[in-house]
């Protein structure tokens, strides 16, 4: 599904990616796992179109196509999702609006007419309950005086609502307690299939208790230099991320 | 070369001279006063961004105009909100009765015409001053209206729509409405004005309105005109005890608008509230100027005036707020915030606080910015097309401001005004 090879990414003429390489397929969960600075959240930034960065070497193919031509917003159309660490807050804008308006172009590019108002609140009341979100949440301003964990919450249900071919989880779990992060869990695992997958970005393996992942990288100094199954997370979880430093400063 | 076009008082005087009637005295005061000042030019501070001198210079050929129409009531009557209430008709600065629609017995108006010379020179003098705009008003004081609510009554709403008709040649109106709500009254009132033909127009509006205790007086103005349209508008507001007035001011289009607000309170424990939003394009220039004077203690008063500019435009904001010695205990906040949409508009905002009174809470702020980049990419971050992004986000803060109408179809058609210029 999704091909990086030799990813380089700056900021400001501060490389903060050197070179990863990671392929996903469909129906697989990767978790991407690392301490603070290692370049996660700029994995998945670079991934979702975040203009700030400059890729200066290396490609993305996004279903055979050349991800990082595309633009933040052709991205979305083509089944990419980002799940914010510090989702934005939008006055004036409803959440029901936003995903209305969203959901549309999305279905726009693909040849298909728009939802009727039935079809969309229809999905809406089902999607809802996977996340345990209110109505009256969603017809007030996008993210607009929500708790930490309701703003968390309101990224899966966009993501249950707009059903992406990738969806990257950055840091979903930072600020969730442990009620929240279950049923957070719950709504990704209730939208997997064969035909997506998930990039979930965790600096810590308890997330990764309730969303299961197929294969756990390590990302550290913007290279991934470890992977493999779960049971690296519990080495982590356990030991911490000073042994792999250890093993890259020999 | 830009050819000087007669814009001065001189060649105002054959329309002047040409007046007659009961208004005369009132007229002639109006007429000393402006020709002593003539129109403020950018050395008086007041004008310093709004020079009308200059541009009256190059825009406005007084010697040709007239106060002609041709429009009709069928027209007229066509563009009446299709909701029961008063609908009253100016055209051309003159009320007329036989094509407004005034129903029901809950509200006394009378057009100056009817009034004795006595009342109306009450009404006159109750409010304003000897700026340009003022005196030019009564200069040429029109058949204005005076409108009544009695004690304790509830008025059905009230539209007043201005014609503006400059079909055959360059026009002027200057029409003059004076609101008296008694004690525990309530009453709605919504403005329009609309440019007509294809001549310049030139409008010197004033509105007095005295808000008696425990009254309650929501006034919304909409001005949404041609290019060739000039607006003068000045609104004073009196407040007394316990009474809450709200001012809503949407200015859509235009070539020149220069409202005034000017509100005083003359009572404890009132409230007023200003709510401003102007969304500018072309070369149209729009100034606010606004004043709340606090003289009592106990009182709040709110105002949150928002923009957005774009193309060559230019926007003017200045709020003034005076709280007197004895005002104590005043809460006063103000707000202009401003998202420029192009590098060559322009947008001056100063607000103006002066405080006598040592126990009192006030935060006044002025904004000028783009939009959130953040919240762009969040949008385009799920699938929204940057143009439409933008649209929302724009269109999310210029219609926060019809929070504060209580008429639907009038938020409705403005909200559809600003999201079809922006493209939604």
């Amino acid at each position: 599904m999704i091909k990086i090879e030799n990813l380089h990414a700056s900021i400001e003429d501060k490389e903060i990616l050197r070179g990863i390489n990671l392929e996903v397929n469909a129906g697989e969960v990767h978790a991407i796992m690392g301490p603070n600075g290692s370049g996660k959240s700029t994995l998945a930034s670079v991934l979702a179109g975040r203009e700030e960065y400059e890729v200066t070497a290396g490609s993305v193919q996004f279903d055979g196509e050349a991800l990082l031509e595309l633009a933040a917003d052709e991205r979305a159309r083509k089944g990419i999702f980002l799940a914010f660490q510090y989702p934005i807050e939008i006055p004036g804008v409803s959440t029901t609006n936003f995903l209305k308006t969203a959901l549309n172009q999305i279905r726009e590019s693909k040849g298909l007419q728009p939802l009727n108002a039935v079809d969309f609140l229809k999905r809406m009341k089902e999607r809802m309950s996977w996340v345990e979100i209110d109505q009256s949440l969603l017809s007030r301003s996008l993210n607009e005086g929500f708790s930490g964990g309701e703003k968390k919450r309101n990224e899966i249900f966009q993501m249950a609502m707009l059903e992406p071919k990738l969806a990257i989880l950055d840091e979903t779990d930072s600020g969730l307690d442990i009620d929240a992060l279950k049923i957070v869990a719950n709504g990704v695992n209730k939208l997997k299939s064969a035909d997506n997958a998930t990039l979930v970005v965790t600096h810590y393996q308890r997330l990764l208790d309730y969303i299961v992942p197929d294969f756990v990288h390590v990302l550290y100094d913007g290279r991934i230099v470890k992977s493999g199954d779960k049971t690296l997370a519990m080495k982590l979880e356990a030991e911490g991320y000073d042994w792999i430093k250890e093993e890259m400063a020999v | 070369m830009v050819e000087t076009l007669n814009h001065s008082a001189e060649a105002l005087r054959h329309l002047f001279e040409t007046q007659d009637g009961k208004f005369q005295s009132i007229r002639t005061i109006g007429w000393a006063n402006f020709e002593q000042t003539g129109w403020p030019t950018r050395r008086d501070e007041e004008y310093k961004f709004t020079a009308l001198d200059a541009i009256f210079k190059r825009n406005i050929d007084f010697s040709t105009s007239g106060f002609g129409y041709s429009i009709g009531k069928e027209y007229i009557q066509s563009k009446f909100y299709p909701v029961e209430g008063h609908h009253l008709v100016f055209v051309n600065g003159n009320f007329n009765k036989s094509w407004s629609s005034i129903s029901g017995a809950s509200l006394d108006i009378s057009s100056f015409e009817d009034l004795n010379s006595e009342d109306l020179m009450k009404i006159v003098d109750q409010f304003g001053d000897d700026r340009a705009s003022v005196s030019i008003n009564r200069a040429f004081l029109s058949n204005g209206i005076a409108i009544r609510v009695g004690k304790s009554e509830e008025s059905l709403p009230v539209f007043i729509y201005h014609f503006r008709d400059a079909s055959e040649s360059t026009t002027l109106s200057f029409p003059f409405i004076h609101v008296h709500a008694a004690e525990n009254a309530r009453i709605r009132l919504y403005e329009k004005s609309f440019s007509i033909g294809s001549h310049v127009h030139f409008a010197s509006h004033f509105t007095g309105i005295e808000v008696e205790r425990n009254a309650n007086v929501q006034f919304t103005k909409i001005q949404e005109l041609e290019k060739r349209d000039y607006t003068l508008d000045n609104l004073f507001v009196k407040q007394h005890e316990n009474s809450h007035f709200f001012s809503n001011t949407f200015s859509l289009s235009g070539g020149l608008i220069r409202n005034n607000i000017e509100i005083t309170m003359d009572g404890e424990h009132s409230e007023a509230n200003m709510y401003g939003l102007y969304f500018l394009d072309g070369h149209s220039h729009v100034d606010n100027h606004t004043v709340v004077d606090h003289r009592f203690p106990n009182c709040d008063s709110n105002e949150m005036y928002k923009g957005i500019v774009d193309e060559n435009s230019t926007a003017v904001f200045n709020g003034k707020i005076f709280v007197r010695q004895p005002a104590q205990k005043t809460n006063a906040f103000q707000a202009n915030n401003n998202i420029s949409l192009s590098d060559t508009a322009t947008i001056h905002t100063k607000p103006q606080l002066e405080i006598w009174a040592d126990d009192v809470k006030c935060s006044h702020g002025c904004t000028i910015g783009q939009l959130d980049n953040e919240a762009l990419f969040y949008l385009q971050s799920r699938g929204i097309k940057p143009a439409l992004a933008k649209a929302m986000m724009l269109g999310a803060f210029a219609v926060e401001s019809l929070d504060h109408i209580n008429m639907d179809i009038i938020k409705e058609e403005i909200s559809q005004h600003i999201y079809s210029r922006l493209g939604v």
